[in-house]
């Protein structure tokens, strides 16, 4: 009987201690290390830091410099100086980058601070949301938008055409405006120091979605099944809305602190990774022949070009303005702006306009310089500005010859910015030739696009197969769909 | 039971030594074939007065005058007594007692058991052969020694992590390792680093992992449980199998204490091959000697624009001129460059020494054990040891007669500091595999004091970096048993056992101020502590109903807790140079890292044994885990086995088959979640771009969060494992062979795994329930005594085998591989077309027949998508101890094999790039590819194009084509040679000590491999699921030690 007792209280006592604390003693699985809800103000400071140092300062513009000359990457080839860019170079970009890193956080943000009424935040995810989409189908085309971050009804998402996927650009940032003006939103939190671009002065950003929404209708100049003129006037209408100054620019100011310092100064000048990349001899040449003074801001030290994809001497590193450690990574300049506007002008037959606004980006540009260029030429500078800007602010009488001055312009303009390539691709201006060693055989001109990402190889293989681009390092002698007509330029040649 | 304890009590006698002293009695004991017995316990009937007789079976003993009977008792023997009467010489000789010849092992959870009742497998390595694996890493001692066990030692610095696997790959993506367990409580063995978190192992290495922090010294032994069956009783944490660890306890020495101290003292050496050793740094066969510009900076090219052979560019490259074929303007201008090994220059003579003590003692009431050991380990790298202090005091009372209590404590405290290894440029591999042979590795600074490598700015010199850079982990750590037994009646016994394991790792690592690739230094330092509750209370039954029923049966509870937490504190930018501590930085950045796992469990087992003959046991156990969503957090699983001692029933003659036993059993095992993988959350963000450029975060006095990349899962369910396993345990010609086969066929359902999926879903990676896993495989040891002669002249031998198939039964919804470890390429994967473990990579094009599609530059094609071009899983492992003893004379070898599977050498392709590899010793050689061209109508042509290997060659296709760098990871190792000498009784009679014994140890003696580094063990990835990932890691060590043994 003393057994069957034994037994009782053992078995008494562990059901005690089961059901008087086991649950509260196995309630011990929420994570302590991170957090499940997050404020706006957080959410926005990740986004931009984000986008900032990992697509607008990083790969895709790292490589794409090289491939229209402004940098080159003077290493053992290949590199992608020399086109050798597969599917698993470009998986960053798309995976960590874009649609998880930058995107997804600009949905929940907007999601959230609608629910919230904070529409200033939901306007500027907005914003960054349509500018970050830009960048993944001017890379790889087509790439999955509607069906995209709904992991539940969605886990294989299809692909959206290129075309697609700008109606909905230019309509998150209509949404993106309209937020901005809602009469109904709040503002407590207000935008302020979690916005690194413009410290929450909202009037900028709306200025800015204006001037994104330019740069978009301005892409499609070309594209197949669009009216030239129309995209054109449609960019200026935009445009009239647009940064109204070099105070309105967009840029990020890193800071020289370890860790804080710019994209460029990290990458290529403070020996952390290498210092390969330098000035291209193309870019050198070019702004040389013309007795540029802005090529004293884009060198470091003594000027000299690297041959792309050469096994020759090395150019000279980033300048300071665009690759010290505290220098600003450019988004957006009010001189691209006006060049925008140049060149749509120039398209629907406005030259009055065109020259005027020509003239204003080229002297903003040299605005924004005019501190770089003095520190490099000393008591020169001042007069050899003027005297560039003299010999070179008329447009020629030739549309032809207009246009060539207005592209090339911009793409000085829009030194180490991603959008130099775009316009690259979409004019050909200036024209560019292959570098030396490609490492394909059948290459004709520099790289076009960037094959799609391992990560949809393995991961989302029938939607990202059904897109007919050939897999890996064939892709990059493809166009994408804007660019698939360029004899519709007919300014460009 | 009654007759266990009666084996334990014998065993405690075992050491008794004499102290009334009266008359003095000598004699022999022998076996039946008159063999002398040594360790035979000889007593003086009805007092505690007594000895063992020593090596060739002899006694002595100081026997009190009224002495009337001896008693002489061995395990394994009948006990015999002899009356003494007036004799004081005695010749006896023991016969084997069948019925005790009854092996009694430690099963799950700590219950003692007849081996012949299970109806599973395990194998037990006793104190002696690990002792004699001379490694300080008790996994590694392992290796060779257990059928179905692999075990891979990650690298050759002192204080290395190793994986040890059981019968396969279990889990996809979860941990594979078993659960350790010392004295019925588990540890934890985790592989901690300081940056775990923060930087992948990738680009630094691993640590050890912590059952390093164990000390051989007072282990007993260790049983290994293999399969599902085994371990059910453990749960969740026992799925993969289970190392139990039995130490060394008191003994009944009458009152007087016992000393027993062994010291070894040892040398390693590297295990290094591989590199060419006759073309010398240059590009272009044109020689550069890689000095600085004024400081000596030459090379050879171009003589007639460059007259001085100074200038800047120097080239790291080994891509100059063969030592045989040096130009005249070289020779002119500066001579024969001389000629050195860097590797051999590099690595040392690491010393090892380790010394223990210990005092045991007791008497029936109460035995102790006090034991103190230190170890002093170099590493063959300069800069590298792995020091470690372990105290470990251990008591066993008798409160009554009825209450038990057992108490252990112990203490390790251990130092490690490593080298930086991986991928990068503060890996110390980077440069020394790299290095030029023209070049002397043992200067590094120019004349005026500056740092600089053989190229500046590209390598760091590994001799620099031992001395500046390092990663240092001092562990603190307590492991608590307290167990009290309570014999309720005879055959009813309460059990409660209490275990802490908490250990402290103060983790560091430091780059210096002046390294490539990080100039201005860094410092990371980790406060990481781990601790372990762990509480069984246990009711056991053991009754006898009748002459031909016995019943068994065990009902207990588990609590369990862990609890981890990593405060790390990285620092960036050092302001004074070599001062490591957080004050000394420009900018810090914290982390934390917390985890707190709970389960609670249930689990009882019942035992019938009929006629000692068939046994069945069933065994369940419900776990209520707190890492699974609430509703789900409870699962039961179970196993049932039976064993069949045939030999009872048929009567076979016991010179034939005198045991024979067949086993078959069926479990299931469930297995829970990782920790936090039901509830989303969001991260600090960490902006970066992948490599090396990042934001810190918070920035700008800003915090920044973003969406976990992984997608967690509030729907998740156990894993299940379902194992089916039969055996048989046959002993053959009078014991004299031993056969043990087992085949066991596993299947792991509804694994949770980690699986990637297309980032537009806006997650890298989901958490499921979605994977299955199966292994298959046969384990046979067999063990022999070939030769037993007369003169004490014996022959052992024990061969383990086992050969282990992986299948990846399915993965998530549209997926077909996971990512298991490294770069995007290579990596390792699981994948559902080729297994587990499968190198993935850049791979050549090949036609429909498999045949190489050449180029028209006659190099192959390569494939635009990657794919799988390896499988690391070996086709089989196994081992062979032979063992000779002649008197006290031992020498015993035991080989460790495995056969198959491949291993990825990444270090190949980048040495195959620099030119310091040896297979481009054949440059300038000519090759004709075999395989075909395309002639573009869907036909092929046998490639007959020639391709001269020169640098180009090498450099442009050679190393940029991962598939080349698959090797066979196969080898046969003599992994441990000794030769052992016990001092015979008869010179140790004057001194003051009991027992004395010599013993030389080699490791790793012979290897016989194919792997281009020789020794294919290895892995940056650690003990981590990521192995065959050769890359940046220290190399193997052979090594030889000394060693003495005394007791007082």
């Amino acid at each position: 009987m003393r057994n069957l007792r034994i037994i009782k209280v053992f078995v008494l006592a562990i059901s005690l201690l089961y059901t008087t604390s086991c649950d509260d003693f196995l309630d011990v699985n929420s994570d302590p290390n991170n957090p499940t809800q997050v404020s706006e103000p957080l959410l926005l400071t990740g986004i931009i830091a984000n986008f900032s140092y990992e697509v607008l300062g990083g790969f895709p513009v790292r490589v794409t410099n090289t491939w229209i000359q402004q940098t080159g990457y003077n290493a053992a080839f290949p590199s992608y100086d020399n086109y050798d860019v597969d599917e698993n170079d470009v998986n960053n970009t798309w995976t960590f980058f874009s649609y998880t890193d930058v995107m997804h956080n600009c949905k929940i943000l907007s999601e959230q601070a609608s629910a919230n009424r904070l529409y200033d935040y939901s306007g500027i995810a907005k914003i960054i949301w349509a500018w970050n989409m830009s960048i993944v189908t001017d890379l790889y085309g087509n790439a999955p938008f509607s069906q995209a971050w709904q992991p539940e009804a969605f886990p294989f998402p299809e692909y959206d055409t290129q075309e697609e996927i700008y109606t909905y650009i230019q309509s998150l940032l209509d949404q993106a405006i309209v937020d901005f003006g809602r009469e109904d939103k709040l503002t407590n939190p207000a935008v302020g120091a979690d916005d690194f671009i413009y410290g929450g002065d909202i009037e900028k950003w709306e200025k800015l979605a204006y001037s994104l929404k330019a740069r978009f209708y301005l892409r499609l100049s070309y594209a197949p099944g669009y009216n030239t003129e129309t995209q054109a006037q449609l960019a200026l209408d935009a445009a009239a809305g647009g940064l109204s100054g070099n105070a309105d620019n967009a840029m990020y100011f890193y800071l020289s602190d370890p860790g804080q310092e710019n994209p460029w100064f990290q990458y290529a000048i403070d020996g952390k990774w290498n210092t390969n990349t330098q000035l291209s001899a193309n870019i050198v040449d070019l702004m040389s022949a013309n007795n540029d003074p802005r090529l004293a801001a884009f060198a470091r030290g003594e000027v000299a070009g690297y041959v792309n994809g050469s096994e020759g001497n090395a150019g000279s590193l980033l300048g300071e303005f665009y690759a010290d450690a505290d220098a600003p990574l450019i988004w957006f300049t009010y001189s691209e702006l006006k060049l925008i506007e140049a060149e749509a002008s120039l398209i629907v037959g406005n030259k009055g306009n065109a020259q005027a606004s020509y003239q204003e980006g080229l002297e903003s540009s040299f605005a924004m310089l005019s501190g770089a260029i003095g520190a490099k030429l000393g008591d020169n500078a001042a007069g050899a500005i003027s005297t560039y800007i003299d010999d070179n602010d008329e447009l020629n009488a030739s549309d032809q010859v207009a246009y060539q001055q207005i592209m090339t312009q911009k793409y000085i303009a829009n030194f180490l910015t991603f959008e130099a390539y775009n316009d690259w691709r979409r004019t050909g201006i200036p024209s560019i030739g292959l570098a030396q060693n490609p490492v394909r055989g059948d290459l004709e001109m520099p790289g076009l696009r960037f094959p799609y990402p391992s990560a949809e190889l393995n991961y989302n293989a029938a939607n990202v197969n059904a897109q007919g681009v050939p897999v890996g390092n064939a892709a990059v002698k493809e166009r994408v769909w804007w660019n698939s007509t360029p004899e519709q330029c007919t300014l460009c040649n | 039971m009654r007759r266990i304890l009666l084996l334990l009590l014998f065993a405690q006698f075992t050491f008794l030594s004499a102290f009334a002293q009266d008359r003095l009695l000598s004699g022999n004991v022998k076996d039946e074939t008159g063999a002398p017995l040594p360790g035979v316990t000889v007593l003086v009937k009805g007092t505690t007065t007594g000895t063992i007789t020593d090596v060739d079976g002899n006694f002595k003993l100081n026997a009190p005058e009224d002495a009337q009977t001896l008693v002489f008792q061995y395990i394994g023997y009948e006990n015999k007594e002899v009356a003494v009467g007036t004799q004081t010489s005695f010749n006896v000789s023991l016969t084997t007692d069948t019925k005790q010849l009854e092996e009694v092992v430690v099963t799950a959870i700590g219950v003692e058991q007849k081996k012949r009742t299970l109806g599973y497998a395990l194998q037990t390595v006793n104190s002696d052969e690990l002792v004699k694996a001379t490694e300080s890493n008790i996994v590694n001692s392992l290796a060779g020694k257990v059928a179905g066990v692999q075990i891979n030692s990650s690298g050759g610095q002192a204080g290395s992590s190793s994986r040890i696997v059981i019968r396969g790959n279990t889990s996809l993506s979860g941990t594979n390792a078993p659960l350790f367990v010392i004295d019925g409580i588990p540890i934890d063995n985790s592989q901690n680093t300081a940056n775990s978190g923060v930087e992948s192992t990738l680009f630094g290495g691993t640590q050890s992992n912590r059952a390093i922090d164990l000390d051989p010294n007072v282990i007993e032994d260790v049983t290994v449980l293999k399969g599902a069956a085994a371990t059910v009783l453990y749960g969740s944490r026992g799925a993969n199998g289970v190392i139990m660890i039995t130490t060394k306890r008191g003994k009944d020495t009458g009152g007087k204490p016992r000393v027993e101290i062994s010291s070894r003292y040892g040398i390693d050496r590297p295990i290094v091959r591989g590199f060419q050793d006759e073309f010398l740094q240059g590009i272009g066969g044109n020689y550069r000697n890689g000095l600085p510009a004024g400081e000596g900076g030459f090379r050879s090219l171009d003589p007639e624009t460059n007259p001085t052979g100074a200038t800047a560019s120097q080239g790291s490259t080994s891509w100059g001129p063969s030592i045989n074929n040096i130009d005249q303007f070289t020779l002119d201008s500066i001579g024969v460059p001389q000629i050195f090994d860097p590797r051999r220059e590099f690595y040392r003579n690491a010393k090892v020494w380790e010394n223990n003590v210990r005092v045991l003692g007791g008497s029936d009431k109460l035995n102790y054990l006090l034991s103190f050991s230190n170890l002093e380990q170099e590493g063959i790298a300069p800069g590298n040891r792995f020091d470690r202090k372990n105290l470990t005091a251990t008591i066993n009372a008798k409160l009554s007669e009825k209450l038990r209590y057992t108490g252990t404590t112990r203490y390790t405290n251990s130092y490690n500091s490593r080298l930086t290894e991986g991928n990068g440029q503060r890996s110390y591999l980077y440069a020394l595999n790299y290095w030029p042979i023209s070049h002397d590795i043992n200067k590094y600074y120019t004349e005026s004091g500056e740092y600089y490598s053989f190229v500046n700015n590209a390598f760091n010199n590994p001799f620099w970096l031992a001395e500046n850079n390092g990663r240092f982990s001092r562990v603190n750590r307590f492991t608590i048993n307290q167990q009290l037994d309570y014999d309720v009646l005879p055959w009813l016994k309460v059990t409660n056992r209490f275990g802490l394991d908490a250990y402290h790792d103060a983790n560091e690592d430091h780059v210096n101020v002046g390294t490539r690739g990080t100039p201005n230094g860094r410092l990371y330092t980790a406060d990481i502590t781990n601790y372990e509750i762990n509480n069984d209370l246990m009711l056991t039954v053991d009754k006898q109903i009748n002459d031909d029923f016995a019943i068994t049966g065990l009902l207990g509870n588990n609590i369990n807790s862990r609890k981890y937490k990593n405060s790390l504190m990285v620092g960036t930018n050092l302001n004074i140079p070599s001062f490591f501590d957080i004050s000394n930085v420009s900018t810090v950045q914290a982390y934390e890292f917390d985890q707190e796992i709970r389960s609670f469990s249930l689990y009882a087992k019942v035992g019938f044994e009929f006629r000692n003959m068939l046994f069945l046991n069933l065994q369940g156990r419900n776990d209520w885990s707190s890492t699974l969503p609430v509703e789900d957090r409870s699962y039961l699983y179970g196993s049932a086995d039976v064993s069949f001692v045939f030999t009872e029933l048929l009567q076979i003659d016991q010179n034939i088959l005198p045991y024979g036993k067949l086993r078959l059993s069926y479990s299931q095992a469930g297995n829970t979640a990782p920790a936090y993988s039901t509830i989303q959350t969001f991260n600090q963000s960490d902006t970066g771009d992948g490599t090396r450029g990042v934001i810190n975060i918070p920035t700008q006095g800003q915090n920044a969060f973003e969406l976990d990349n992984v997608q967690t899962n509030n729907q998740l369910q156990h894993e299940l494992i379902s194992e089916f396993e039969v055996g048989a345990d046959l002993k053959f010609w009078n014991n004299r062979v031993g056969l043990d086969f087992a085949y066991y066929n596993r299947e792991s359902d509804n694994q949770i795994v980690t699986a990637s999926v297309t980032p537009t879903t806006g997650f890298t990676n989901r958490i499921v329930n979605a994977g299955q896993i199966k292994n298959e495989g046969v384990e046979l040891t067999l063990t022999g005594t070939p030769v037993d002669l007369q003169n004490g002249f014996r022959w052992d031998v024990q061969v383990n085998y086992a050969r282990n198939r992986t299948t990846v039964g399915k993965l998530a919804d549209g997926i077909e591989s996971i990512f298991l470890y490294g770069f995007t390429s290579p990596q390792i994967r699981a994948d559902v077309n080729n297994g587990y473990g499968v190198i993935w990579g850049e791979r050549f094009l090949r036609n429909d027949k498999g045949r190489l599609v050449i180029g028209n530059n006659g190099l192959p094609i390569q494939d635009s998508s990657l794919g799988s071009i390896g499988n690391v899983q070996p086709d089989w492992t196994g081992g062979i101890r032979n063992t000779f003893s002649y008197k006290g004379l031992t020498l015993s070898a035991l080989f460790d094999a495995r056969i198959g599977g491949d291993i990825l050498n990444f270090d190949l392709f980048y040495m195959t790039y620099y030119g310091t590899a040896e297979l481009t010793e054949d440059r300038g050689s000519v090759i004709v590819w075999d395989g075909v061209i395309d002639n573009g109508d869907g036909t092929y042509r046998e490639n007959d194009i020639p391709v001269v290997k020169d640098g180009a060659y090498y450099r442009n296709f050679y190393s940029n084509s991962t598939e080349l760098f698959v090797e066979d990871a196969s080898f046969i190792k003599l992994r441990e040679l000794s030769l052992s000498y016990n001092l015979p009784s008869s010179l140790l009679d004057r001194l003051p000590v009991e027992n004395v014994s010599f013993s030389v140890i080699a490791r790793n003696l012979f290897i016989a491999s194919n792997f281009s580094f020789w020794d294919p063990e290895g892995s940056l990835g650690g003990n981590g699921n990521g192995q065959g990932f050769y890359h940046s890691v220290t190399p193997g060590t052979r090594g030889i030690s000394f060693g003495i043994n005394v007791s007082l």
